[in-house]
């Protein structure tokens, strides 16, 4: 027993609570590849490692995660897989050994220890080489309180001697040997495989039963890893084809009544590669858990857009190496692009209306024979046509765009007479506005013919106040300002045709503002005078007695 | 004094080069709560809350929740206070635990079943923004019966 088992004993016996809070360790990213949300999270804590061992944790934990992405099919996967470390600062180096398993040899191969470990590991659980801890509940409430979203947990012991076990959790020494037995256990936790080898069962009696790389079933149509026979003979004799997947005799801990796919396994020896049944297993898994469309633009997956417009659609694969994933993309359920990453919808291909554009992500390695999970990203898509030809409204002088983004025109200008949404109208002429529809659309209105005769008294979108003295006039007219932005302006006077007959330009900084037009020249007759900046504009009826 | 440096020797591991792994807050929200059975010879007997975590992020579904696929398996429920099942899972029973290791030839092995009169299970499942409280009930499966264990009420923060 532990001296901190005691204080907790005792601290859960003073405070009256049951409940246990884990410690908030130091969170290490050993090995980043995305959203752990979307990845599948490994988290490695030591035990045994004092605050001075944080750099040989840190070395240690990377030395699983570079023997887990050199053990096949893992290391084809690495993007599909986060490491993390929960850096668990023991008081004291190393882990027990008492030294009392039966199986012990004297002399020991190892000294007799007592260390004060966070995790509480220790060697001859039952067996010397049986390296774990009593207190799982604690292990788990370290991974739940430091990094929640992990998927599996294995726990590194700090000793050099050869040493691991299995369970719910993976327990493994730093001897090198001993990361092959939590590559074994990866194979039931991760990947719900069972065990190849026999182990004395009791319950060997004949049956049907099948899991995914254990059967009892002997008629091949059946069985679950059909689809990888080929030569061998059934059942299958070890020595003869045993390079070949077949039906082995003994598994699921009997010598008879159950097989497996292979030989050898490493489901059934460590050292060994995981046989192809479990090799596609851990593939279908890593398939399943981890959405090969990592990211997808637009984020928006119902889109209108113009029968005009060109749409780029892409996804961000999760991507293996070498990359066996693959996008297919389809609209309406057409196949168009295969093997990109992007598709451009050219909308002026498709009909007026609603269509679907789907990207398909799948792994087409060839290491499987089942079916693996495919993810599938929609957008739903109007194709539309621009509002043309729709009226502007008329508001005294003020012209309203029905669109955005406006320009104003006069026909037989191609210049723009104004580039607001409202426009005050200070000619008469034949008009029209391009700008974007409701959709987003690039759309032209229909042509109004508009008088703009009856003047407006203020400047659009400012308080200014301008009068006209005298009006009707004779040679001078002066004009009064008071609110004008001090900017530049043009002041000019227009026939009823819109003819620029008088025109001043000047900067206006004095407010109130005043100046005396001389109109000398001018006829008997209506006239217009218009004061205007670049954001706005006056328009005045002025009479020439 | 020596807790003083130690403290501060942490302090400084804390604010160093290693990385920090970005724990993105996906909206969804999950628990994780240990719970301890206690028993005799391998049969549960009493089930109590060990520790509850309530973070955001997916828990992802490793294992297919069948009790056929263990020999002899504690079944726990979750409720709302409204009574409806809000998750489910079947585990082993944590009392009779597996112990699996291998010699380093790879090829001797034991895989021991060995009875404890203590156990943990660890159960993670997602959880809806408005449950505020949870009743959790236990059972042990014995010849196909399922028999209470205990019933724990648990406060979601």
């Amino acid at each position: 027993m532990k001296i901190k088992s005691h204080l907790l004993l005792l601290a859960l016996l003073f405070f009256g609570t049951v409940q246990i809070k884990a410690q908030v360790f130091k969170v290490d990213t050993l090995l980043y590849s995305g959203d752990p949300d979307n990845r599948i999270n490994l988290v490695i804590m030591g035990d045994g490692y004092t605050i001075s061992d944080t750099t040989l944790f840190r070395t240690n934990a990377m030395s699983v995660v570079n023997y887990f992405l050199s053990t096949p099919p893992f290391n084809k996967y690495s993007n599909f897989f986060n490491f993390i470390g929960i850096e668990v600062i023991s008081n004291e180096s190393g882990t027990d050994h008492p030294g009392n398993a039966p199986d012990e040899t004297i002399p020991l191969n190892q000294p007799i220890n007592v260390a004060d470990t966070y995790l509480e590991t220790s060697f001859d659980y039952g067996l010397h080489r049986v390296v774990s801890s009593n207190n799982l509940g604690l292990i788990y409430s370290v991974a739940n309180t430091n990094f929640p979203q992990y998927d599996m947990i294995n726990v590194i012991v700090n000793s050099p001697y050869y040493g691991g076990s299995g369970g719910g959790i993976a327990f493994t020494s730093m001897d090198v040997a001993a990361f092959e037995v939590f590559m074994h256990e990866l194979g039931h936790s991760f990947a719900e495989l069972s065990d190849e080898y026999e182990y004395g069962s009791s319950n060997c009696n004949p049956g049907n039963s099948q899991l995914i790389n254990v059967s009892q079933e002997t008629d091949t149509s059946l069985l679950v890893w059909k689809n990888w026979l080929t030569t061998a003979a059934i059942p299958t004799q070890p020595g003869t084809d045993c390079n070949l997947i077949g039906l082995y005799p003994g598994a699921y801990y009997c010598p008879v009544n159950w097989y497996r796919p292979k030989c050898n396994c490493k489901m059934k020896f460590l050292n060994q590669p995981y046989c192809e049944v479990c090799a596609e297993q851990i593939i279908y898994k890593i398939n399943s858990l981890v959405n090969l469309n990592d990211d997808f633009s637009p984020q928006d997956t119902t889109l209108t857009i113009c029968n005009s417009d060109v749409q780029l659609f892409t996804v961000t694969q999760v991507k293996s190496n070498p990359n066996t994933i693959q996008t297919q993309w389809f609209v309406d359920g057409i196949p168009v692009v295969n093997n990109d990453t992007a598709y451009t919808f050219d909308a002026s291909l498709f009909t007026i209306g609603m269509h679907q554009v789907i990207a398909e992500s799948y792994d087409s390695t060839y290491e499987v024979k089942k079916a693996l999970t495919t993810y599938r990203k929609i957008w739903d898509v109007n194709v539309v046509s621009p509002l043309n030809d729709i009226a502007f409204t008329i508001n005294g002088n003020n012209l309203i765009s029905p669109y955005t983004q406006s320009q104003w025109y006069v026909v037989g200008d191609t210049i723009p007479v104004g580039s607001t949404d409202v426009l005050n109208c200070n000619q008469a002429g034949n008009y029209f506005v391009t700008g974007l529809d409701t959709n987003g659309c690039f759309a032209t209105s229909d042509t109004i013919s508009t008088a703009c005769t009856t003047g407006i008294n203020n400047i659009q979108g400012t308080n200014a106040e301008i009068q006209i003295v005298p009006n009707p006039f004779r040679d001078v007219v002066n004009i009064y300002a008071t609110g004008l932005k001090p900017s530049s302006y043009h002041i000019s006077v227009t026939n009823v045709l819109g003819q620029i007959l008088e025109r001043k330009e000047m900067k206006i900084t004095q407010d109130p503002f005043h100046l005396e037009l001389t109109t000398g020249e001018l006829q008997s007759g209506i006239y217009f005078l218009i004061i205007k900046n670049e954001d706005s504009s006056y328009c005045k009826k002025i009479i020439r007695e | 004094m020596v807790a003083v440096i130690l403290h501060l020797l942490f302090a400084f591991s804390q604010i160093g080069c290693a990385q920090t792994v970005s724990q993105k807050k996906s909206g969804q929200r999950a628990i994780a709560i240990v719970l301890k059975i206690t028993g005799k010879d391998g049969k549960p007997e009493q089930m109590e809350l060990y520790s509850k975590t309530v973070f955001e992020g997916k828990v992802k579904v490793l294992k297919s929740n069948t009790a056929s696929q263990f020999s002899e398996p504690v079944h726990v429920k979750f409720f709302k206070e409204s009574g409806e099942l809000i998750y489910e899972e079947y585990m082993q029973n944590p009392l009779k635990r597996h112990i699996e290791s291998f010699e380093p030839d790879g090829v001797i092995k034991n895989n021991e079943v060995a009875n404890d009169s203590n156990g943990y299970i660890n159960i993670r499942f997602g959880i809806e923004e408005n449950v505020s409280s949870m009743k959790v009930e236990g059972y042990v499966i014995v010849n196909g019966k399922e028999a209470l264990l205990s019933t724990i009420n648990i406060s979601i923060p």
